[in-house]
């Protein structure tokens, strides 16, 4: 049951058991619910079998109906204060763990799912989705299951009393139940259909929103807003007929649920006559039809409510699947070589790299260098595990980087890529990041070294100005520097660099590339290169073409054996 | 309390001008939805006649009676049914209609805003404004007005029946209503309000947390602190829970005896009942009449619970379209009649503010026909601002920028559009084949041109790679373009375009710098005898400009040729050092 739980709804597990809780207490609340009937009947049967003159009806006296009612709304109270608060209890706690169990998760993604933009996008929706889920979890679903077996209950014991008047009065509730979970098929694909038109709708805005340069540089303003009026409109009409769909079922299995008072009144009557039954069963079985079938109504409701659910289960379980990085969290290192054997990898269409074999030795500086699309900026990331690859081995002093935990393995690793993370606190503790308890004097030092002290002195409260959300205070060059101090302080022994950093900020660009200088002396250095010029002194040149290595080693010896390399440098001269 | 209605005008008054001519929709759906709420009480009169008849009438059983009676209390239910679900798919049509029209009219809105405003907004948020604002509307007219229309009729016409048959035992049973009326009265005060408001922010501060949790993810990750980053969003998604576990069990007591009550007519009635057998009074008439009112008063309270939710989803559809009208309250420029763009471009005294800090002040220099005019400087400068202001990205705050002689202002869109090509940073192509990507900057390129056009700006190896050349359509699966190469395709777009006035950005060759050396030769061939105004980065590019503007602070610190420059020996000669000193940099080696 918890699994089924679990799978169905993409709950936690304690969420599963919270919610079977909820069902339980939800299920004795309904069941409280059946006293006012109970003393109605009680009351009518009472008096009317005076009447009649039938027998065996409870015979009360004012002062007991009036102390039973008291006891009843009192015990009525309190199982519903129990429900309540044990529902609401269990809801919160569900979408707080749902919470962390997402947030978790996305730790646990492989880095390079966070270049994306639409990760972040995906994790606020995710966020916001999990209130949806509030809405649903409160009412729809305990709901559902509790006024499932209530009625089943009720209905147990409506055909023990009588079965042939109970049949009359139930037959509609399967047939109903029925013709509604026959239409949900059709239902499942008409809201497929609805989430796709509307995502269609909102990337074609998006689209023209990011556009807007060139819409309006080349007068296409009527053009783009026609084509995604287009858009809207073809997406509404999906919607409506999803709504019409689902209304249409609902109204059916409704309408087809009121065909029970028919039976009941004709077929009693003649049992009635026939001297079957009494006038008191009669009469209880009449009032019964007016409210038995309105808890069923209510569970069709909530079942379209949980339909449009659905979407957000689905996106919750997408990110559930994910996949995410595991391993072991002790390394076995012999040195800081890194070693490529035949690396094979490539995104969900087109491969990238294809059997790379090569080694960034300890204390050197390997290139890697090709035309644009060659895999450079792929490689020197597997490195660091950004991705599984698919096939081959990269190893880091003798191990495995695939068996290792992301963040065991990154302690090694220092990254200087083009993109810079910044938090909204003061420098300081930006820098701080790259090593956790680092004293002020060592933050001083690594500030010094990567050049950070000309533009730290220059803010209006030093080294300790908060720099705004993700750093919007500084300049690309500062941006850069300081990532550069960060990884000074973290002192690794692997450096991934991209010396594309370094023409962030031309004005500063030389005072970059010194402290680009100080972080990589005596390290373990990849570097992807994009300039012919600065690469010339590294110990090691990969060139790479099309996910292959087309020739390796010093400056002097590519130019001496390789024509692309020739090519290359005087393509740059020009 | 004048002004606090003006603040928050009655829903559906900002509404219903996006319904346009399907307003009376809305109205058909309530009706019916009355009417609906109507018929699906008559079964229980006619329930109650059968028992009635049963009771009272001691000549005993008529079957064919029963049998009307049955079939009239099933067809009024099953009609009742049918007029609501056609109330709920008018109801629809009217709420798609309305929430089409709201992304409609905004979408509008947004593209004539000028293109200053799309700098610092995210292309995301904007969307989810305008979209998911729109569907904020939807449940509030599509299913709660309807409801409301079904929730005020069928009370009345139950009260009518409630005092009809028997006013004593009628106003008994109303006692659970009245009850759960005051407390829902007692739950909707400004605490409550103010409780929901804070939740709402609680909601959104959380979302921006994540935001910024997921963006440090791989920050914290490769410095081995993701607990603690973890730690401050967990404490606020369990601070999130401890208050709303609050704000809920504030209620709890309430919502129990709420729930006791509701439902529960027989416990109010059956005493009084008691009470009026123990007068003597009819035995049968009585029961008689005591039935129709347990019958009936579970679906006034019912009726009642429909109701509490309206003011919910009016708040949200009213705090969305508030969003929308904020997000787009932002200026549109106004445009001229000019439409004969003369040559030349003119800054005089013109200064610009972004948000309370001053960008720009008194800037004054002139781009002769046919010149090349180089701006250069420190990032933060104001090199940008210029280059936007000169594509009317927004308009100055003070002094003038001609075209010709002619303020840009005085001209007509189109035309000035037509009249200056900007290449920045981050150019786009459209999802379609690059033929037609092309063909924007002319409509009518013959082959040949197009061939020129990619051969001056280096795209034409790019086309050669693939296998459907210029048929390629651009974003689909399996094509895939680095940032330079579609700075280049842009670039192509751009000679076609073949504008007078071309304000480039250099920075826009970093985006591939395998290939900076292409895009800059592009460039030099692009401004050939065309009025150009470039943002320069590397200062190689600027030594052949007939002027060079050295900005910084938001002024013209110095200006001239390069060699003038170079002559005098100040700003621009440091930044020249700087330059030399950066371009012989080496990695590893004896620099590592």
């Amino acid at each position: 049951m918890d699994k089924y739980f679990i799978k169905k709804y993409a709950l936690t597990e304690t969420g599963a058991k919270n919610l079977k809780k909820a069902i339980f207490s939800h299920t004795i609340l309904n069941l409280t619910k059946m006293f006012p009937p109970i003393i109605a009947f009680t009351f009518l049967f009472q008096y009317l079998g005076d009447l009649e003159g039938i027998k065996g009806a409870l015979s009360l006296s004012d002062i007991l109906y009036i102390g039973v009612i008291l006891i009843m709304l009192i015990v009525m109270y309190f199982v519903a204060r129990w429900d309540y608060v044990r529902l609401y209890a269990a809801v919160y706690d569900e979408t707080a763990n749902s919470r962390i169990d997402l947030a978790n998760r996305m730790k646990k993604l492989p880095l390079s799912y966070f270049g994306k933009r639409d990760l972040t996008d995906l994790a606020t929706t995710m966020m916001g989705d999990i209130t949806i889920y509030e809405e649903v979890f409160s009412h729809a679903v305990p709901h559902i299951y509790s006024t499932s077996i209530s009625t089943a209950i009720i209905a147990v014991m409506i055909l023990g009393y009588n079965w042939k008047l109970g049949i009359a009065a139930l037959w509609v509730i399967p047939v109903s139940l029925l013709i509604f979970y026959l239409s949900k098929k059709k239902q499942r694909k008409t809201i497929d259909k609805w989430i796709q038109a509307s995502r269609r709708v909102f990337d074609d805005l998006q689209e023209k929103i990011e556009q807007i340069e060139e819409i309006k540089s080349y007068n296409l303003e009527e053009k783009a807003t026609g084509g995604f009026f287009d858009k809207l409109n073809r997406a509404t009409k999906v919607k409506l007929e999803t709504e019409f769909v689902s209304g249409v079922s609902i109204a059916f299995a409704g309408i087809l649920l009121k065909l029970g008072i028919v039976t009941v009144a004709i077929i009693g009557a003649n049992m009635l006559i026939a001297g079957e039954i009494n006038v008191l069963v009669y009469i209880a079985f009449l009032i019964l039809t007016a409210s038995i079938y309105l808890p069923i109504e209510n569970i069709l409701a909530f079942m379209a409510m949980i339909n449009l659910l659905d979407s957000v289960v689905t996106r919750m379980k997408e990110i559930k699947t994910m996949p995410i990085q595991e391993g072991k969290s002790v390394m076995n290192i012999k040195n800081y070589d890194i070693e490529f054997k035949d690396v094979h990898f490539g995104y969900d269409d087109y491969s990238v790299i294809n059997g790379v074999s090569f080694a960034a030795k300890q204390g050197e500086v390997t290139a890697l260098i090709g035309p644009s699309g060659s895999g450079k900026t792929t490689l020197t990331k597997l490195a660091a595990r950004f991705w599984d690859i698919d096939k081959g081995q990269i190893l880091l002093g003798g191990e495995d980087i695939g068996k290792v935990d992301p963040e065991t393995l990154l302690k090694h690793f220092s990254i200087v890529f083009q993109d810079v993370v910044l938090f909204n606190t003061s420098i300081r503790d930006n820098i701080r990041i790259g090593k956790k308890g680092a004293t002020d004097e060592e933050i001083l030092h690594a500030a010094k070294i990567a050049r950070c002290h000309e533009f730290i002195e220059k803010m209006p409260e030093g080294i300790d100005t908060v720099i705004g959300e993700n750093g919007e205070r500084l300049s690309g060059g500062e941006r850069q520097r300081l990532a550069i101090a960060r990884a000074i302080l973290k002192d690794s022994p692997i450096i991934l660099m991209d010396e594309a950093t370094a023409s962030l900020d031309v004005e500063n660009e030389s005072l970059i590339q010194e402290a680009l200088s100080e972080l990589i002396k005596n390290k373990t250095v990849i570097v992807i290169a994009h300039r012919m010029r600065t690469i010339r002194n590294a110990d090691k040149i990969v060139l790479l073409n099309q996910g292959k290595i087309e020739a390796m080693g010093t400056d002097g010896e590519l130019r001496a054996s390789s024509k692309l390399y020739r090519d290359m440098i005087e393509k740059s001269m020009s | 309390m004048k002004e606090k209605q003006k603040k928050k005008p009655f829903v559906l008054k900002s509404l219903m001008p996006y319904a346009g001519r399907k307003g009376y929709m809305l109205y058909m759906a309530m009706i019916l939805s009355a009417a609906s709420g109507i018929m699906v009480l008559m079964p229980m009169v006619y329930i109650h006649k059968i028992v009635k008849s049963i009771i009272l009438d001691s000549s005993g059983v008529d079957t064919l009676m029963i049998k009307n009676y049955a079939v009239y209390a099933a067809a009024f239910a099953i009609a009742g049914l049918l007029l609501y679900s056609i109330a709920l798919i008018v109801s629809h049509i009217f709420a798609f209609e309305v929430e089409d029209n709201i992304i409609k009219v905004n979408v509008e809105k947004l593209m004539k805003k000028p293109l200053g405003y799309f700098l610092n907004r995210e292309s995301g948020k904007i969307r989810n404004v305008i979209v998911d604002g729109a569907a904020q509307t939807h449940s509030f007219l599509a299913h709660q007005l309807p409801d409301m229309a079904m929730s005020v009729i069928s009370p009345i016409i139950l009260l009518g029946l409630f005092l009809y048959f028997d006013w004593r035992l009628g106003v008994a049973s109303l006692i659970p209503l009245i009850f759960s009326m005051c407390l829902m009265a007692t739950m909707m005060n400004e605490e409550v309000k103010r409780d929901r408001d804070k939740y709402f922010e609680d909601l959104a501060n959380l979302s921006a947390e994540t935001v910024e949790y997921v963006r440090g993810i791989p920050v914290v990750k490769t410095f081995a602190q993701s607990v603690e980053s973890f730690k401050r969003l967990h404490s606020l998604i369990i601070n999130l829970k401890k208050n709303v576990l609050k704000l809920t069990f504030m209620y709890k007591n309430k919502m129990a005896f709420y729930e006791a009550v509701v439902a529960s007519t027989a416990f109010f009635l059956v005493p009084v009942a008691l009470f009026l057998i123990g007068r003597g009074e009819d035995v049968r008439m009585v029961l008689g009449n005591s039935i129709i009112y347990l019958l009936l008063g579970p679906v006034l309270g019912m009726f009642v619970m429909r109701t509490t939710t309206i003011t919910q989803f009016s708040f949200f559809a009213v705090t969305a379209m508030d969003k929308i009208d904020n997000m787009l309250d932002y200026e549109e420029l106004s445009y001229g009649e000019a439409s004969e763009v003369a040559d030349g471009l003119e800054f005089k005294n013109v200064s610009f503010s972004y948000k309370d800090e001053k960008v720009l002040d008194n800037i004054s220099f002139k781009v002769n026909k046919g010149e090349t005019v180089a701006l250069v400087g420190p990032s933060g400068g104001g090199k940008s601002t210029i280059a936007r202001l000169s594509a009317r990205f927004y308009d100055a705050d003070s002094g003038e920028i001609l075209i010709g002689k002619t303020n840009i202002k005085e001209y007509d869109k189109k035309a000035l559009m037509r009249k200056i090509a900007f290449v920045f940073q981050g150019s786009k192509l459209f999802k379609m084949s690059l033929k037609d990507n092309l063909l924007l900057g002319k409509e009518n390129a013959t082959a040949s041109e197009i061939e020129h056009a990619l051969v001056n700006s280096g795209s034409k190896e790019i086309i050669d790679n693939l296998d459907k050349g210029l048929d390629t359509v651009y974003g689909t699966k399996g094509t895939y373009f680095s940032g330079g190469e579609v700075q280049r395709l842009a670039i192509a777009r751009a000679f076609l375009k073949d504008a007078d006035l071309l304000i480039l950005d250099e920075a826009t060759a970093f985006a591939d710098p395998e290939n900076e050396n292409i895009i800059q030769t592009s460039f030099k061939k692009l401004s050939e005898n065309k009025t150009t105004l470039i943002i320069a980065h590397r200062l190689s590019t600027v030594v052949d400009a007939d002027k060079i503007l050295v900005i910084d602070d938001g002024k013209i610190v110095e200006e001239g040729r390069h060699e003038e420059l170079l002559e005098k020996g100040a700003t621009y000669k440091k930044l020249w050092d700087e330059y030399q000193r950066a371009v012989n940099w080496r990695i590893g080696g004896q620099n590592g």
